[in-house]
């Protein structure tokens, strides 16, 4: 055995590994741990943090989302020594999962992963120690100061440290911002290595929602051609059967998910910290095989039984009575401090931005008539948080009325064209509908937990709850 | 003889708001005002009778500044100006149209578009832009944008725009572009006849004149250069690239010359990029306009993927044809896509057999970034002398 091999057995009986599995697992752990540059110090301040953030130590389907978030991890570093072929997805990939999860359909001995959210989740996360994947890619190509995404830094930063190995191919999310494609194409240009670019066209209307037929037929047909790519990089053919039962396995996790933010939603004291709920669905994205999904399922579903006997006792993760906010849209992974600053400060903060809206679910029957690539297209084209600012603005306002809310707390991400600019036109779309409720616009950094400390943040959202509660007297 | 013809440009253009305001008020055509960067089929709007706008202006930090209120700063500053100068209100352009075009390039100037879409009355019309990897299925998808944008445009002129005006349309801005070429191969004589600060001063124009005009400016002063020599320089020879360099953003550009560089040619949005290929004249005018804007561009410009090898290919071949010493790379702050182009830039330029030193710059069109950018230019205008001197020695 090696020193601080206990260290380890704690990390990951806290990620509920069984006393066998621990056994099975620990060699390859370590040697993935060593790889990243992670050491027994870092092993045992990680643990701290899953239990200081993410209530390892009351809940058990918590500890299992850990622990599936650790196995992805390895597997990854891993892959290189245990995978000929190996296919990536990337951040802000949101359309095209389940085609890139039914290529384990295809070539079951493939390894099929989505290295950035991987990277950000435990190097970031769990192990705070993201900082040396930054700083790779600020001494290469993407400077410091000049806006560059933590996302897109983390993926450079990845392979020049091999943290992540090489891929077969990278599925490009061409379909949202312009840096992460731009990155993706630095990964085809330097390192040789295939990129396939998933692309849209964002000229829909700034009104008019949903989209027309002819967005969802250039989408689609990209999905396509992003299908053909990986099948190609597989050896075998993905068909559109593998990608509907990867859909419903997906549908399967979203379930047991939508009980959770039901019970966050509905309940008074509310019964799960947003910071535990975000880690854990962060694994839809991590986990987007059928046989990952399976596992995803599993831990979900042991998650809302556990947040249903919250709810049963009476026991919250803040007061009851807490003023209830939305949040738009993504707390920061690298800083898991900043969501806990907000139930700290006494907010609940009980439903996400599109709380309400999701037609997805109901309209089964309808959609399962079409071409999967088009249902991939359609949902995406359909989910307002992902396409405009106005939709999200009405979507955020819906939200609001259904879940009675007394606050909304908008989080741009730092650097993102997309996702941090949408906010301010928001924030004056939501005001001209609601009045002036209490909105505030929190700048952060979901990758980068440099510059955007949760101390910094306290101050803010302070400001804020005291805000709230005296919009809430005063309607009161 | 130059002298006479620029300051008629200058003068006419002075007049150009004027007549722009007396054309929308009296009713007699309608404005149609767009995003520049060379993705918008001008010759559209002006068959159906319209008068094409481009909003060309920046280099100004109270526009990017009076932005503020209703965005985040990581918007390039070009883009934030777009909206700035509507809401400062202090510049005509940006009050005198009736429909704006924004063509969906970048995330900044679609952010710019939605901004107006959020916080003004001003009709707008998006015009999809396909990634040039999406091959014939992109063109199709950017060819039925351009029949909706045709519809759009009758719709508001209230004419048809017909095979004949469309090719009368594309004749026009062909011999425009043309001109424009014809005058800045001038610029590969070690004495060129016109400083490449005036050569995109014309760029800029062509945006806001009447095609017309523009076209009969440029003849004549094409006559009247050809012949010439300019005035005899000593100093390095430059190519300037980057996204683009905005109707006051000149800032860069004077400094080089002040530091005893010569701009020779410029791979940017209002110059190269606008005039270096044209819409062919025979054929179905539409397909043309498609074949133009999306097949055959001289550069993709680097949101669009994948880019680079074509680019450094263009940016290689443009330096050897005008006989370049060194290129600055000038583009605006928050830029994330050509930020990340131009570290390969530079890694490709020191693979060559003759490198050619590069200079990066960045903006925020701020007056403080003055007195840093001529350090650096200086330094790197040294730098390239001492090279040519050690040439000459060898």
């Amino acid at each position: 055995m090696f020193e601080g091999v206990e260290a380890y057995r704690e990390l990951l009986t806290t990620c509920d590994f069984s006393p066998e599995e621990i056994d099975n697992e620990l060699p390859r752990l370590k040697k993935a741990f060593d790889k990243a540059g992670l050491t027994v110090e870092d092993v045992k301040r990680c643990r701290e943090r899953m239990i200081t953030y993410f209530e390892a130590d009351t809940l058990r389907g918590a500890r299992m989302a850990l622990g599936l978030h650790i196995r992805a991890f390895v597997d990854m570093v891993m892959a290189g020594e245990e995978h000929d072929v190996r296919i990536y997805g990337h951040l802000p990939l949101m359309a095209g999962h389940c085609v890139l999860g039914a290529a384990e359909l295809a070539r079951p001995d493939a390894y099929i992963g989505l290295p950035d959210l991987i990277c950000h989740m435990v190097l970031g996360a769990f192990f705070n120690k993201l900082d040396p994947l930054l700083e790779a890619s600020e001494a290469w190509c993407l400077p410091a100061g000049l806006a560059h995404c933590g996302c897109s830094q983390a993926k450079i930063g990845g392979r020049l440290t091999d943290v992540v190995p090489p891929a077969t191919l990278h599925v490009s999310a061409g379909n949202y911002c312009d840096e992460a494609p731009k990155v993706d194409e630095v990964l085809a240009y330097h390192f040789k290595e295939p990129v396939v670019w998933c692309n849209r066209c964002q000229d829909e209307s700034f009104d008019d929602p949903p989209m027309d037929d002819r967005h969802l037929k250039y989408f689609s047909a990209n999905i396509r051609r992003t299908k053909d790519a990986i099948s190609e990089a597989v050896g075998a053919e993905v068909t559109n059967q593998m990608i509907m039962q990867t859909m419903m396995a997906t549908e399967e996790v979203g379930k047991e998910f939508k009980r959770i933010q039901d019970y966050r939603a509905e309940s008074d004291p509310s019964p799960i910290s947003v910071v535990t709920t975000d880690m854990a669905a962060a694994l839809v994205g991590i986990d987007m095989t059928p046989r990952g999904l399976s596992k995803v399922a599993e831990m979900m579903k042991v998650l809302a039984d556990e947040v249903q006997d919250r709810v049963e006792r009476g026991v919250g993760v803040v007061p009851k009575g807490a003023p209830r906010v939305m949040y738009a849209y993504v707390l920061p992974f690298a800083s898991p401090a900043v969501g806990k600053a907000f139930e700290e400060a006494g907010l609940n903060v009980c439903v996400r931005e599109g709380y309400g809206s999701m037609p997805i679910w109901s309209r089964r029957e309808e959609i399962a008539k079409l071409d999967p690539c088009d249902i991939v297209a359609g949902i995406f084209l359909h989910n307002p948080t992902l396409v405009k600012p106005r939709w999200r603005a009405d979507v955020v306002v819906l939200g609001y009325n259904k879940a009675k809310l007394d606050g909304i707390v908008m989080l741009p991400h730092y650097s993102c064209r997309v996702f941090g600019t949408d906010f301010p036109m928001m924030r004056d779309m939501v005001r001209k509908e609601l009045g002036d409720i209490p909105i505030t616009v929190l700048e952060t950094d979901v990758f980068d937990p440099r510059y955007y400390t949760a101390e910094q943040a306290r101050t803010r959202i302070e400001s804020f709850s005291e805000m709230v509660r005296a919009a809430k007297a005063s309607a009161a | 003889m130059v002298l006479d013809t620029m300051q008629r440009l200058t003068a006419y253009l002075r007049n150009r708001p004027v007549e722009l305001k007396h054309i929308k008020d009296s009713g007699e055509k309608k404005i149609v005002a767009h995003f520049v960067g060379d993705y918008l089929p001008v010759e559209i709007i002006h068959a159906a009778g319209a008068v094409p706008l481009g909003l060309v202006h920046g280099g100004d930090p109270e526009a990017v500044e009076a932005a503020h209120r209703a965005i985040l700063r990581y918007l390039c500053p070009f883009s934030r100006a777009q909206f700035g100068y509507w809401v400062l209100g202090e510049q005509s352009y940006y009050s005198l149209f009736d429909l704006l075009v924004a063509p969906i390039t970048c995330q900044h100037l679609r952010r710019a578009a939605d901004l107006y879409n959020v916080h003004t009355d001003v009709p707008i019309f998006r015009l999809g832009v396909p990634q040039p990897y999406d091959g014939e299925q992109g063109a199709q998808y950017f060819s039925e944008g351009l029949e909706f944008l045709k519809q759009r445009v009758e719709e508001l002129t209230g004419n048809k725009v017909t095979e004949a005006k469309l090719r009368e349309s594309i004749a026009l801005y062909a011999r425009m572009r043309d001109l424009l070429r014809q005058i800045s191969e001038l610029r590969k004589s070690p004495r060129p006849p016109i400083t490449t600060t005036e050569f995109i001063k014309l760029n800029h124009a062509a945006h806001i004149a009447d095609p017309n005009f523009m076209v009969e400016l440029l003849d004549t002063l094409y006559q009247e250069l050809r012949d010439k020599e300019g005035p005899e320089r000593t100093g390095p020879r430059i190519l300037i690239t980057g996204p683009n360099i905005a109707l006051g953003d000149y800032k860069v550009l004077d400094l080089i010359e002040e530091c005893g560089g010569t701009v020779v040619v410029e791979d940017i949005a209002e110059g190269v990029i606008f005039y270096w290929e044209n819409v062919a004249t025979d054929g179905d005018p539409m397909a043309a306009l498609v074949d133009r804007y999306i097949r055959r561009r001289p550069v993709n410009c680097s949101f669009m993927r994948p880019t680079m090898d074509q680019h450094f290919d263009f940016i290689i071949k443009l330096a050897d044809d005008f006989s370049v010493d060194g290129i600055v790379w000038y583009q605006l702050r928050m830029c994330e896509t050509w930020s990340i182009e131009s570290f390969f830039l530079a890694d490709r330029m020191k693979a060559r057999d003759a490198s050619l030193p590069m200079l990066k710059l960045d903006s925020e069109y701020d007056v403080a970034d003055r007195g840093p950018l001529r350090t650096r230019i200086e330094t790197f205008i040294e730098t390239l002398e001492g090279r040519t001197l050690a040439c000459s020695k060898v």
